[in-house]
């Protein structure tokens, strides 16, 4: 079997060249420090070389980012109290004026709202879920995140499942949205900022507990620290990234001390509920200074984005 | 030759839209097999992503995944309005093969409860006695 790397190169430049030519105007690479007139438009590279930078537009990937509700919802299996200093102020949303600040705060949001619906804080997390509404409309992610969905969200008020639900349907539609409109980076983005503030949240929460399980979900997130690190790298040509990817690469080298142990179990299959069970054994070996390193270094890099 | 590349332009424009309108429709397809149980009590909640590649005969779409230790997720596919079009195979860090939904029918979707966490490949591609090209969808849910 081919992979996609084999896909991407050979055949889909072919195909989207004509969407590029006809469409290209929608091609704006992510400014972190430029408003919202100084984003680059890149198109005229890609036309020009489709075999290189096209690929690094579409990236040639297929990458998953854990979901910031998973993390959440472990915390409040250890953490059973709500803390509202866990979260960012939903009001902040009117000084994001760059796309890539909005982009990585509402990841951010998304992650608040995740943490705040998973404790039934309602009022908390409708504010939140505005506040994603206006940086979609800013990001330009059409019909995501609009009135519907956010009086569908009110109206399951009393079911935080469906409420979870609800929101990660938005969450995947703008995915859907970005990547069918060659907004990788976008897309990116959005999923770093909600990476980042659940692995806060783990840290915060560990700090606090000291619980080992928590512990070990942090150490759990190297191959998600490492697959954010290449697609954030690939987007970098214009290097607006260039700080935040040598953060999270310091970061990186922290993980990279941890020890993980995997064993292989065979996994049993129940084909009358089409579930298999994997029963592989896994490990996690962290010592408390790299975990305390950890934890102070993804403290200030969530502080330096959320401003 | 002028008639050759004109065709080709068009068809592969028309291609390309095509390929748009098609995923679009599948990715709702696909998520109707995230929820078909949800009456059951077997609520699965999106990732937020949507996995789908163009895939043509001997490719295939892979990606990681880090599946966590007790949770239960379930992987949905779909490239067409056979429930049976795709074959998906998960495999561990060592690429070891831990499931295939061929040996299910090409099941379009599976669970998986997990004990303890590890990193895993899916592997997704056109079962290619049913269809040999076009878009391929995956979305991954989770059981809070």
């Amino acid at each position: 079997m081919f992979t996609m790397n084999f896909l991407f190169k050979l055949i889909l430049p072919f195909f989207l060249l004509p969407l590029v030519v006809s469409c290209g105007g929608d091609e704006n690479a992510v400014d972190p420090e430029g408003g919202p007139g100084t984003e680059i438009d890149v198109i005229s590279d890609q036309v020009i070389d489709s075999a290189g930078s096209m690929n690094t537009a579409i990236n040639g990937k297929m990458f998953s980012i854990p979901s910031p509700i998973q993390m959440a919802t472990l915390i409040k299996s250890k953490v059973g109290v709500f803390n509202e200093n866990l979260l960012t102020n939903p009001e902040s949303v009117s000084a994001f004026t760059t796309t890539f600040k909005r982009a990585i705060n509402m990841g951010v949001y998304g992650a608040d709202l995740g943490y705040a619906t998973i404790y039934e804080n309602n009022t908390k997390a409708v504010s939140y879920l505005a506040s994603i509404e206006t940086l979609s409309d800013e990001l330009g992610i059409a019909g995501a995140f609009n009135q519907t969905l956010l009086e569908r969200f009110i109206e399951n008020g009393n079911n935080p499942d469906s409420m979870l639900v609800i929101m990660s349907e938005g969450y995947r539609e703008g995915d859907k949205f970005l990547k069918d409109n060659e907004k990788h980076d976008v897309a990116t983005l959005i999923l770093t900022g909600g990476w980042i503030e659940s692995l806060y949240f783990a840290a915060v929460s560990y700090e606090t507990s000291k619980d080992q399980e928590l512990a070990n979900r942090i150490g759990e997130q190297k191959t998600g620290l490492k697959t954010i690190i290449e697609l954030l790298t690939d987007f970098n040509t214009d290097e607006f990234y260039t700080t935040l990817i040598s953060d999270l690469q310091t970061l990186a080298g922290d993980f990279e001390k941890i020890k993980f142990n995997y064993q292989f179990i065979e996994p049993t299959h129940d084909a009358k509920n089409f579930q298999t069970n994997i029963k592989s054994k896994s490990s996690v070996i962290i010592e408390p200074a790299v975990l305390n390193s950890i934890i102070a270094k993804i403290k200030t890099i969530r502080n330096s984005l959320i401003g | 030759m002028k008639k050759f590349i004109s065709l080709t332009t068009t068809v592969l424009a028309l291609s390309n839209l095509t390929f748009g309108q098609e995923c679009d429709s599948l990715v709702n397809i696909c998520y109707k097999q995230l929820t078909v149980d949800s009456r059951s009590g077997k609520a699965f909640i999106s990732d937020g992503q949507v996995y789908q590649a163009f895939v043509d005969a001997e490719q295939s779409a892979e990606f990681k995944v880090t599946l966590y230790g007790g949770s239960t997720y379930r992987i949905a596919t779909t490239a067409g309005t056979g429930d049976d079009y795709v074959i998906f195979n998960v495999y561990d860090q060592n690429h070891t093969l831990l499931f295939s939904n061929s040996g299910y029918e090409n099941h379009p979707y599976w669970d998986f409860k997990i004990d303890n966490t590890l990193d895993v490949y899916i592997e997704a591609y056109l079962d290619l006695d049913k269809k040999v090209s076009g878009c391929l969808v995956v979305l991954i849910g989770f059981q809070k």
